[in-house]
């Protein structure tokens, strides 16, 4: 880190997996970097227990990120389906919030399960073409394919953790910490920038 | 041109890393290095100490240092009841080289297997109030989540080197190592010396646990990082050397963190390895080695 603080950078993009996510966060609040945008893709950044662990050191970073509880984001269904997992997610040590992943993987099986009812049939090739075609509503909300079988629309965020207190696990539960500021349709407030200075 | 306190801090980074690696090949230095046996468990019981140390820090807020400290006992029981295993079902019957490897094999997937069941692949993390903090002396930054584990396993080395060297216990850890039938002359009995040299050596990977979580996230697996630099460190000090354990540990720390700050993170393992290589071309013993 203190390599990259000495070519006094203005970005400073991380692409890292939970281990090194956490160690560059530190490291950054260790040395005081000055950049005007620090983040990336840090994976691991996004678990609750990690964003209680690393607490303040967290505000302004912008990270991706697939879901999180702002207005923008509160789909129909998304409540429910959270009430329901935290509630399951006691004391078996998994993420207690479920933001990240959880919500995506509720909603593949929607897709799935809206195709087998509306082609009444579990032929691959059937459901692949009733896929292709139709607009899903979803707890992440709507659910479109391209041609080559991807989002015809990016769904990755990119969220910006703002007023993050120490130690506190309850205030990732609601709206106001991790702020949308991409894509522009679940913009949920203006970027703070910069990063430090 | 070479940037004087990009270097400082690079070179006191690496001595920090450094004294963490001396914690975590400790009880390498013992086991391996003066007992011969390929405990290629270890990293994973220094795992079982990391998430001991997470446990008791999560559900009572205690300092993961006394955790360690506090589960080192524990830690040195389970040893004692290891080597027991070992000794009756491989070292007696001379199976100890490949049968004793996947013994110690098999121990590894077993902590790893029934951390996840117990725990999950998620990472843990300890809290405590110094961890986020720095030191500065002068241009030169001492995080405190690297500052307290280099000073935790510099303590823990000594402790281990004056024991080895000062106690009569100590004393006879190294004699077995040398040569076990004088030492059986002597009326000592060298299989419980090497049980209380293999419990000695497993109570040291309780404190390194505790180090390894202060320092960055921890998953059942991740023990698997430390085999090769910690038995790398081990053989680069010479075989069962304590003083060349530890300064061939601050050796690679400096050596890998100089690399990657200068020449980026992935050279590191590969420079370090290859002056590993280097040494032992032109000193097969090791730095320390008789």
């Amino acid at each position: 880190m203190r390599a990259i603080q000495a070519t006094n950078p203005d970005i400073v993009y991380v692409a890292s997996y939970p281990p090194d996510s956490v160690g560059m966060v530190k490291a950054a609040n260790e040395i005081g970097l000055k950049a005007k945008i620090f983040g990336g893709s840090m994976v691991g950044l996004q678990f609750a227990p990690i964003q209680k662990n690393l607490g303040p050191l967290l505000n302004n970073v912008i990270n991706y990120d697939f879901w999180v509880p702002e207005p923008t984001l509160n789909f129909p269904g998304i409540d429910q389906f959270l009430k329901k997992y935290q509630e399951a997610a006691k004391g078996k040590g998994v993420d207690p919030l479920g933001h990240y992943l959880p919500p995506f993987s509720y909603a593949y099986l929607e897709v799935l399960g809206q195709a087998v009812q509306a082609t009444k049939s579990l032929d691959h090739a059937k459901l692949a073409a009733y896929m292709h075609k139709t607009t899903f509503d979803t707890v992440v909300g709507k659910v479109k394919f391209a041609k080559n079988g991807e989002w015809a629309q990016s769904r990755a965020l990119y969220v910006q953790f703002r007023d993050v207190k120490p130690d506190n696990l309850e205030q990732f539960a609601g709206p106001g910490r991790r702020i949308v500021l991409f894509p522009k349709e679940w913009k949920s407030g203006e970027i703070v920038y910069p990063y430090r200075q | 041109m070479v940037s004087v306190d990009l270097l400082a801090n690079a070179i006191v980074a690496g001595l920090l890393l450094g004294g963490f690696y001396a914690a975590v090949a400790l009880g390498l230095a013992i086991v391996f290095g003066q007992l011969d046996i390929v405990n290629i468990a270890h990293p994973a019981l220094i795992i079982a100490g990391a998430y001991t140390a997470y446990i008791l820090n999560s559900r009572f807020g205690l300092d993961p240092v006394l955790v360690g400290v506090l589960a080192a006992p524990v830690f040195f029981l389970v040893g004692a009841g290891l080597y027991r295993v070992y000794y009756a079902a491989f070292e007696r019957t001379g199976q100890e080289s490949l049968s004793g490897l996947a013994f110690f094999f098999g121990i590894m997937f077993i902590i790893e297997v029934a951390l996840i069941l117990v725990y999950g692949v998620d990472y843990r993390l300890v809290q405590t109030g110094y961890l986020g903090e720095t030191l500065n002396l002068g241009f030169v930054g001492l995080p405190y989540r690297m500052l307290v584990p280099f000073a935790v396993a510099v303590t823990l080395t000594v402790a281990v080197y004056v024991y080895l060297a000062r106690t009569f216990t100590g004393r006879a850890i190294q004699a077995v190592a040398q040569d076990r039938l004088a030492l059986q002359l002597m009326g000592v009995d060298p299989i419980r010396i090497k049980q209380w040299a293999f419990g000695l050596g497993i109570a040291t990977a309780a404190v390194a646990g505790a180090l390894l979580i202060m320092i960055g996230p921890v998953e059942p697996s991740v023990g698997r990082q430390y085999i090769g630099r910690a038995f790398a460190i081990v053989v680069l000090g010479g075989m069962g050397s304590i003083s060349g354990m530890f300064v061939a540990a601050l050796i690679l720390g400096v050596i890998e963190s100089v690399v990657a700050t200068f020449y980026g993170p992935s050279w590191a393992p590969a420079v370090a390895f290859g002056v590993l290589l280097l040494t032992l071309a032109l000193r097969p013993a090791g730095l320390f080695g008789r």
